[in-house]
């Protein structure tokens, strides 16, 4: 471990960087079937909801490890917030977005009540931001 | 153009390399870290800092026994730069205005397989798939006309050859329905050039009927 890296990060490479693009482009494709059935089942909802947060947990994590080279490891999703934000240009919006889906995450894993039509559709929406944004950042080289 | 790596069209590889590093954060990085974030030997990275520093495009933060290097925001050449990350975005959004003054807008648009990806090489096309209206004919002299003005305006920008295909939504639906590969690549890879995806056109048709 270099001497800048804290306990709160994990270093990674540009093919980890694939490797969680994909996994979150996987969860987004998930959860955009499982947002068809929200229609009719309101758990459904929850579940969308749920790997839409992981989409974009994953796609933080492989714009962090293409840009900066390591990723967050903190329980705290904020954490990865703040590295995201280290990345230009856009980094800062794409953190904003992070951090807006990972309010919606005890709702929609913990919570006894369903996430609301227009809170899904706002969590899939931020989640295909972040996938985006990622597949911009690992495709720069 | 290299969509794999363009920033290399107007610097040597290697400058691209280290230039795409330090202009994609904020953070002041160690030559090691730019090191492996580029992927260059660390010989030829300590030198390109080196000239980069001297010209001032660089600045140099001590953290303890380490330096720390951090694009110079405010260098007259950082601007620069920064436009050689997205040179892929300023390519796409280019041929996004172009689809937007077509007199016959297409029902949707993306580019797909090693362009989407970024990989490739500079021989390699830029693939575009346009979803034509149900409404219009692919022999219109307006559509014909539009599609081979994009695929001039896609050489002169990039210099790569644009294979455009032209589908209806009634024929994506049925490459859904075979399951055929350019459905899994536009899944997997594409970049989108209008608001809608391709993959939603037939279900649109649908509900417009």
């Amino acid at each position: 471990m270099s001497a800048r890296e804290t306990p709160r990060t994990a270093t990674c490479t540009k093919a980890d960087a694939g490797v969680r693009l994909d996994q979150a482009r996987k969860f987004e494709e998930v959860a955009e079937l499982v947002q068809t059935e929200a229609d009719v089942l309101s758990s459904a909802a929850n579940v969308a909801a749920s790997l839409a947060v992981l989409a974009g947990i994953a796609a933080s994590d492989a714009a962090c490890c293409a840009a900066l080279g390591r990723r967050s490891r903190a329980q705290d999703h904020r954490a990865a917030a703040d590295l995201l934000r280290q990345i230009a240009p856009a980094g800062d919006l794409a953190a904003a977005k992070l951090e807006r889906l990972v309010d919606l995450k005890d709702t929609a894993q913990y919570g006894v009540i369903y996430v609301s039509a227009a809170d899904l559709r706002t969590a899939m929406r931020l989640a295909k931001g972040l996938v985006e944004f990622a597949a911009g950042v690992v495709s720069r080289r | 153009m290299d969509l794999s790596k363009p920033a290399t069209a107007v610097v040597p590889s290697a400058d691209a390399d280290v230039l795409t590093v330090v202009a994609g954060t904020t953070r002041a990085l160690t030559g090691r870290e730019i090191q492996r974030l580029s992927g260059r030997s660390l010989q030829a990275v300590q030198n390109i800092l080196k000239r980069m520093v001297a010209h001032g495009l660089l600045e140099v933060l001590e953290a303890g026994s380490a330096q720390l290097y951090r694009l110079n925001r405010d260098h007259v050449a950082a601007d620069a730069a920064v436009a050689l990350l997205d040179l892929r975005g300023r390519l796409f959004e280019r041929i996004r205005q172009q689809l937007k003054q077509w007199p016959m807008p297409p029902a949707a648009a993306a580019v797909f397989g090693s362009a989407a990806r970024g990989d490739g090489d500079p021989a390699s096309d830029i693939d575009v798939l346009v979803v034509r209206p149900e409404n219009v004919d692919e022999t219109d002299r307006l559509w014909a006309g539009a599609v081979d003005d994009l695929a001039r305006s896609i050489l002169r920008w990039s210099g790569n050859r644009a294979s455009i295909i032209q589908v209806t939504p009634a024929q994506i639906s049925d490459m859904m329905h075979r399951n055929e590969p350019i459905v899994a690549s536009l899944r997997r890879d594409s970049v989108l050039l209008t608001d809608t995806s391709p993959l939603t056109t037939p279900e649109r048709a649908g509900s417009e009927r």
